[in-house]
């Protein structure tokens, strides 16, 4: 063979021609093929850059339409509860200041002064804490939660069962999101799901969290409700999100709700 | 004769004309650093090129010249990859491999200095594989994000790959005398002056942009 070989250089010369075309020919491919690879991921990822940029959109717009009827709800309850009884402040005041009124009416007005201005620090006091309790602040959410929970219970309305095992695992900005789930969900409940019984399982540990919350509402259509992000669920979803947590819905026509979110704690500090 | 040399001529007036272009808008790129690289390379490449054709018209032996020719290649198409290379750990293999084949080539030239004049095959074997497996990591790198030098880089792996192959044969075809012989280093000239155009496509390309990016 060898003999053969050393006798033939053409031989060898052609086979060389073919191994070089096959060469060129497979070099090529292989540039070809990481072209048209690199075109398909880059596809890729812009359609992924455009999905998430869409769901960023939504959360915007959403927070900004919660902004607009959060401004709304506290200008009205502004309105309600202090202006116009602050002009009946104003009204008695006026008619004291007269000096046409007996002893007895004077007395009487007084009282009702009295009664409206503590009406009014009762709401003042109310809208403020509404906007932003200040027990989160001084005591921590496990003092926040219980306080919330005792007054859906005051209500008489709903039952409320509570399981709240608190490590003070999250900064106060994320204690204040959680917060704001669980107040979101009991408000949902009662007043979309006309739920008698509500209970909040809250489970810390080092590395992880879960929080668990379950109605015997009405009960919704999971994926409707989500395709048609109202802004409760939407706000709900955006605030898991912010604290690392995965959200899980589970509800039935009829059949209450159950809410899990699971966040894992990062352990960088 | 002429004819004979005809390709080599072809390849030699492309090399001298990329080399003026690349030199003309050496001081508009001359931050990017594998520009320069670029540059030098093209003009070492011209001097051998032209030595070789110098000797090779009037006879003289210049076997010795691809020795010159694998190593500036090596050195400087390394340097270059070095420089394009934005992992920290190629760049680290880029520096190892350079060393590495310099020593080991350095110590053979030492024991056998006698292969000087002829074609030393593992020099071309370790002058031309990691060129060839730099312009492959380069275009997986080019697959994530936006990779530079693509035409010159695809010119690299074409040619070097098929050139490579025509060196390492070269040894062997010293020995004949036949025309077909010819024909093999009229297919690596061929091969050469599309590795060339390569070249000068990615001069245009930056060119071009350049001057887009001027109008704008």
């Amino acid at each position: 063979m060898e003999k053969r070989l050393l006798i033939s250089p053409e031989q060898i010369t052609s086979t060389l021609v073919y191994g070089l075309i096959f060469l060129v020919f497979v070099t090529s491919s292989l540039i070809l093929f990481f072209r048209f690879a690199r075109k398909k991921i880059v596809e890729k990822e812009l359609e992924k850059a455009a999905i998430k940029l869409d769901g960023q959109k939504k959360i915007l717009q959403a927070t900004i339409e919660t902004q607009e009827r959060e401004r709304k709800r506290i200008a009205r309850d502004l309105h309600d509860a202090i202006s116009a009884k602050l002009n009946v402040v104003s009204l008695h005041v006026n008619m004291l200041l007269d000096g046409s009124l007996d002893t007895s009416e004077q007395r009487e007005a007084l009282s009702k002064v009295l009664g409206v201005t503590t009406v009014v620090l009762d709401s003042s006091r109310q809208i403020a804490h509404n906007l932003f309790p200040p027990i989160l602040e001084n005591f921590g959410l496990t003092a926040a939660l219980e306080e919330l929970l005792a007054e859906f219970g005051a209500t008489k309305k709903v039952i409320v069962q509570q399981d709240i095992k608190y490590l003070t695992s999250l900064t106060k900005n994320e204690e204040l999101h959680l917060f704001r789930v669980i107040q979101e969900l009991l408000n949902n409940s009662i007043r979309h799901g006309q739920a008698s019984k509500v209970s909040l399982e809250l489970m810390d540990s080092v590395d992880s969290m879960s929080l668990v919350y379950t109605d015997n509402g009405k009960g919704f259509l999971v994926k409707q409700a989500l395709s048609e992000c109202g802004l409760g669920l939407t706000n709900i979803k955006s605030r898991a999100a912010i604290l690392n947590g995965n959200l899980k819905i589970k509800s039935q026509l009829g059949n209450g709700a159950v809410f899990t979110i699971a966040i894992k704690h990062n352990n960088h500090e | 004769m002429n004819t004979v040399y005809l390709d080599e001529y072809i390849a030699l007036v492309i090399l001298l004309i990329i080399t003026i272009l690349y030199s003309i808008s050496y001081n508009r790129f001359k931050s990017i650093v594998a520009y320069r690289i670029i540059t030098y390379y093209l003009l070492c490449g011209f001097i051998i090129l032209l030595i070789t054709n110098i000797s090779a018209y009037f006879k003289l032996n210049n076997l010795y010249l691809s020795h010159f020719y694998f190593w500036f290649q090596f050195i400087l198409l390394s340097l270059f990859y070095k420089s394009v290379f934005i992992n920290k750990l190629q760049n680290q293999i880029v520096s190892i491999v350079l060393f590495v084949v310099i020593t080991i080539l350095g110590v053979q030239y030492l024991i056998k200095p006698e292969i000087f004049v002829k074609f030393n095959l593992l020099e071309i074997f370790l002058c031309s594989f990691p060129l060839i497996v730099y312009s492959i990591i380069h275009l997986c790198n080019s697959l994530t994000r936006k990779g530079s030098f693509m035409y010159l880089n695809a010119g690299v792996l074409i040619y070097l790959s098929s050139s490579t192959l025509i060196f390492i044969f070269g040894n062997y075809f010293m020995g004949f005398k036949i025309p077909i012989v010819k024909d093999i280093w009229t297919v690596n000239s061929i091969l050469y002056i599309g590795y060339l155009i390569s070249i000068f496509t990615e001069w245009y390309k930056k060119f071009e942009r350049d001057i887009i990016y001027l109008k704008e």
